[in-house]
């Protein structure tokens, strides 16, 4: 049974139709990329798995559960988390505060206000460790705020991975980095998703192609087809709805 | 090593509150003081609101009031023999009361953060004393609600007469207050609460509902408020419904922001400040709520940190800048706030003095010498004064904008 | 009947003079993403201001200056203080605001003292219009109007005819489209600003005589105006007119109802409980005594029910 599971689903803003049935799997362990021209829905698909909209008509499921309908509070709970475009961080915590609050949920201190952060659980000890796991040890007690981009971007991802989701969502990893900075977070991702099941969004079609195990092509609000990069590649819809330029 | 001289320092702090009744401080001190303690835990439990949780409040006076008119008519049930509690208990009551109607009101209040809390604090705020004027059979309309503290049922054996008593009792209520307040910032929920203050989006995508995280807090706030009106209670013994007025809910917001709301110990700064500045400023002049009102939108516009930010950060631009840079420094800038300030004095002095005195035509005394309003040689000297400030404020900006980054607050 | 007629004029006239506050609130939000804390003080400046002009000419000279008063030192305030402010986020610029307020009425104590001020109506507008089953309809309430009425006019064909309108336009529906479109934003920001305080002066000028023109009317004032703005839908010219009206006309029929609770039961037949006790002055409290809590009432509730308000599309 897939992990992940999208059935008819639309979504309809006012006579706008951004999302027109989409039908998808995604699969235990699996890293599937989505891509598409500007404007195709990529990120409301997005919005529409993560919560943060609900759909028009069709559902989501996850592990078999529906999920749609639900607050993005509640999805991140049953095992989803996503990372933003645009890095959504706590600009006015320091890096170690971030992961911290990134790790609460998942630790099982719920809201609580009778211990110290720092005395609940081992939450200082998996911070720490998720710190190095994303490179910014240097960086703990620096104001998120004042990182350089691409590290607000590890740490973006970082705070993905924190609560220990079985399905992450990256939307754009990479988006803003240059040539450099790009290869080295490829490798990074890489090394995030083994053992995970991961979606991305993603532009940048050297990091779609070496990571991704299955590609989707989404254009104007529908999956035109769904497969390894090499088919992807081969396949002529996708040359000539997207890829036509470049090849 | 910071917190230990955060803690060192209140513990100072503390010794000193707690010795000074003993060396013959005169009566006014201890009222002084009192008064001090009150206004520290209100403001702190402010800024559980603002700073820690971003929820700007216009309206937090509706919970000390709740705090001051329940423990009123508490002290007189226990000195009516209806309730068994001794005094010192009193303030668990206030704390109580200011929970449960934060229970309440903070159900439909943190729905949002930003402009529509606000105004919605406003809402209540003003429903809150509309309703307090209806009812002079509960808040006692213009004479308001007194009460009698020696009820002769305290834990201590202390009658609580005498001023140096009840100071103790608000004492120590004051620094459990403002202990409990300062550890409850440093919980999960208080990481969170700073969480959702920053980004409210993606605590939702960490497993969280900010709803509740706001809701906690805004509950503990109003606790907090509640027990300061209690405090209030005991030390003035009446109340009317002024307490919960809009009057007192932006007194505690001046006084925590200029404070600074980013420092869990900024409200207390801001507290004794304000009280300090009051007291003293409103002998010196009768137009200082308007000196007041011109320090709150400076700090605003150049030190967003409050005070505490410029206390903190002194000693490292200090150091940056060496001796010659601080001489530089202080050449600038001196002249200009001594200008700008001895301008605005000079001129609103004159104005207050014509339009508010009893005879304008009577000199009035500025800076030691005595000065007509008739003439207008005093009114030319502080435009000039003014003037000149505000132009050498334009220039000096102008010559350090280069070389200043963003983080031009502390000179 | 004719009471009833009467009350309600008087309520569009209220109404109006809301209307021309919060209109200017409203674009000034919309645009701005700033809730003007201090926007009544500007209509008290403009009461002032009017006052001292007409103590010096006519009433006439303070009704074209005063407005152009406000609306140059609220351009300059916008320049030399929210702008600064800006790049602390929202609540530091509604802590502006409100620090703004909080000067400009001691600022009004200082100069023009506690007590109010005489601001009267011109001799010229002060006689009777007409009289309706007795009661008078006076020249200076229908020359309020006619301003109202031009006031509304002015603003609806400057949104529509003018470049500056049509890019006020553009902000209100789609406030992140101005900086894409590379206009220059700040410049905008004080027209847009100081036009609103002004309107704001000039209700205040016509507004001050016919009320009192004391420091305590920006208080007053300010706060019915966040209902009237929460209530429209921030950022919704429509919703806010419709709201000065409903307000306006709501407040002002309250003020004549005094039917009790202890009145509504003994016309039911029945006898009040004997009023003891705490909280015995619900048996005696009429809509007139709730007129002032009205608005608060009423912001509250749509709040909890339709946080938009009537005709917003934007939550916060």
């Amino acid at each position: 049974m897939s992990i992940l599971s999208i059935n008819g689903l639309h979504k309809n803003f006012g006579a706008a139709k951004i999302i027109q049935g989409i039908d998808l799997n995604i699969e235990e362990g699996e890293f599937h990329a989505v891509i598409g021209p500007n404007g195709a829905g990529k990120s409301t698909l997005f919005n529409l798995i993560s919560g943060q909209f609900s759909p028009s008509a069709g559902e989501v499921t996850l592990h078999g559960q529906r999920i749609s309908g639900l607050r993005p509070y509640q999805i991140n709970r049953r095992g989803l988390s996503r990372s933003f475009q645009v890095s959504n961080i706590f600009a006015q915590m320091n890096v170690f505060e971030n992961l911290r609050c990134a790790l609460m949920w998942s630790s099982g201190v719920g809201y609580c206000f009778w211990r110290r952060a720092a005395r609940s659980g081992d939450i200082d000890a998996r911070a720490h460790a998720l710190m190095d796991e994303i490179g910014l040890t240097a960086r703990g007690t620096d104001m998120a705020g004042n990182l350089s981009y691409a590290e607000q971007r590890a740490l973006e991802v970082g705070m993905t991975i924190a609560g220990g989701a079985s399905v992450l969502l990256f939307d754009e990893p990479t988006a803003g980095m240059n040539h450099h900075e790009v290869e080295t977070f490829a490798t990074f991702l890489k090394k995030i998703a083994e053992g995970r099941t991961v979606m991305m969004v993603e532009h940048d079609m050297n990091v779609v192609f070496s990571l991704a195990d299955r590609i989707s092509v989404l254009v104007y609000g529908q999956i035109i087809a769904t497969g390894k990069p090499e088919d992807i590649r081969a396949d002529p819809a996708v040359r000539e709805a997207y890829l036509g330029a470049d090849a | 090593m910071k917190r230990t001289l955060i803690i060192l320092a209140a513990l100072v702090a503390l010794g000193a509150a707690l010795t000074l009744p003993y060396l013959g401080a005169g009566r006014f001190v201890i009222v002084l003081l009192t008064q001090l303690a009150i206004m520290v835990t209100f403001a702190m439990s402010y800024n559980v609101n603002l700073g820690q949780t971003g929820l700007l409040s216009f309206g937090h006076a509706v919970y000390l009031g709740a705090g001051v008119f329940s423990s009123l008519y508490l002290i007189t049930a226990i000195g009516a023999g209806h309730v068994a509690l001794p005094l010192e208990m009193v303030p668990l009551g206030g704390a109580f009361a200011g929970f449960t109607l934060a229970a309440i009101l903070g159900l439909v209040s943190v729905r949002r953060a930003g402009v529509i809390f606000a105004m919605i604090s406003l809402g209540l705020a003003e429903l809150a004393v509309a309703a307090a004027m209806l009812f002079p059979s509960v808040f006692g309309g213009e004479q308001g609600v007194s009460t009698d503290r020696m009820v002769d049922f305290s834990l201590t054996g202390l009658g609580y007469g005498r001023p140096q008593e009840i100071y103790m009792l608000v004492l120590v209520w004051a620094v459990i207050s403002v202990a409990a307040m300062v550890y409850l910032s440093r919980t999960p929920l208080g990481r969170l609460a700073n969480a959702v203050r920053d980004n409210p989006q993606r605590v939702e995508y960490l497993g969280y509902a900010p709803y509740w995280i706001r809701y906690i807090q805004f509950c503990i706030a109003g606790t907090f408020a509640g027990l300061a009106g209690s405090l209030f209670a005991l030390t003035y013994e009446i109340a009317n419904a002024s307490v919960l007025g809009i009057h007192m809910s932006a007194n505690v917001l001046i006084a925590t922001y200029l404070g600074g709301i980013t420092y869990v110990l900024g409200p207390v700064v801001g507290a004794l400040m304000v009280t300090l500045l009051e007291i003293n400023l409103s002998r010196l002049t009768e137009a200082w709520l308007f000196y007041y009102g011109l320090l709150f939108i400076a700090i605003i516009l150049f030190a967003p940190r409050g005070i505490t930010g410029l206390l903190v950060d002194a000693p490292g631009a200090f150091r940056r800048a060496g001796i010659s840079g601080m001489v530089t420094t202080l050449a600038r800038w001196v002249p200009v706030v001594g200008l700008i300030g001895g301008g605005t004095v000079i001129l609103v002095e004159l104005c207050y003095h014509v339009s508010n005195s009893f005879d304008p035509r009577e000199p009035l005394t500025l800076f030691w010498t005595p000065v007509s309003a008739q003439n207008w040689a005093p009114w030319i000297t502080g435009a000039v004064m003014m003037v000149a400030g505000l132009g050498l404020f334009a220039l000096n900006r102008r010559n350090a904008a280069p070389r200043r980054p963003q983080t031009g607050d502390a000179s | 009947m004719d009471t009833f007629i009467f009350v309600l004029v008087n309520g569009l006239l209220y109404g109006m003079l809301l209307f021309m506050l919060s209109s200017g609130l409203t674009l000034i939000f919309s645009l701005m993403g700033v809730l003007n804390f201090a926007h009544a003080s500007f209509y008290m400046l403009g009461a002032y201001f009017a006052y001292q002009l007409s103590s010096f000419g006519s009433f006439w000279l303070g009704l074209i200056l005063a407005p152009l008063l406000v609306g140059v030192l609220g351009a300059a305030i916008e320049r030399f203080g929210l702008r600064v402010v800006h790049k602390h986020g929202h609540v530091a610029e509604l802590l502006f605001t409100f620090g703004l307020a909080y000067l400009i009425e001691e600022l009004v104590r200082l100069i023009w003292g506690r007590q109010p001020v005489p601001y009267r109506i011109p001799e010229s507008l002060d006689f009777t219009l007409f009289t309706v089953s007795g009661i008078d309809y006076s020249a200076y309430r229908a020359f309020m109007l006619l301003i109202a009425v031009a006031m509304f006019v002015a603003v609806l064909l400057l949104l529509k005819r003018t470049r500056v309108g049509l890019m006020v336009q553009a902000a209100l529906s789609h406030p992140d489209v101005l900086w894409a479109m590379g206009h220059n934003v700040p410049r905008l920001f004080m027209l847009v600003f100081g036009g609103g305080v002004a309107l704001a002066g000039l209700a205040g000028v016509i507004g001050g005589n016919y009320l009192v023109t004391e420091p305590g009317m920006a208080q007053q004032m300010g706060t019915i105006l966040f209902v009237i703005v929460v209530f429209g839908g921030l950022g919704s010219l429509l919703g806010a007119f419709l709201a000065s009206l409903i307000i306006g006309i709501a407040q002002t029929l309250m003020v004549t109802m005094d039917t009790t609770l202890s009145d509504l039961v003994a016309a039911l037949g029945g006898t009040a409980p004997n009023a003891t006790g705490m909280f015995r002055e619900i048996w005696t409290i009429a809509p007139s005594n709730l007129a002032p809590v009205f608005p608060y009432l009423l912001l509250v509730i749509l709040l909890i029910v339709r946080p938009r308000g009537l005709l917003g599309t934007r939550d916060s």
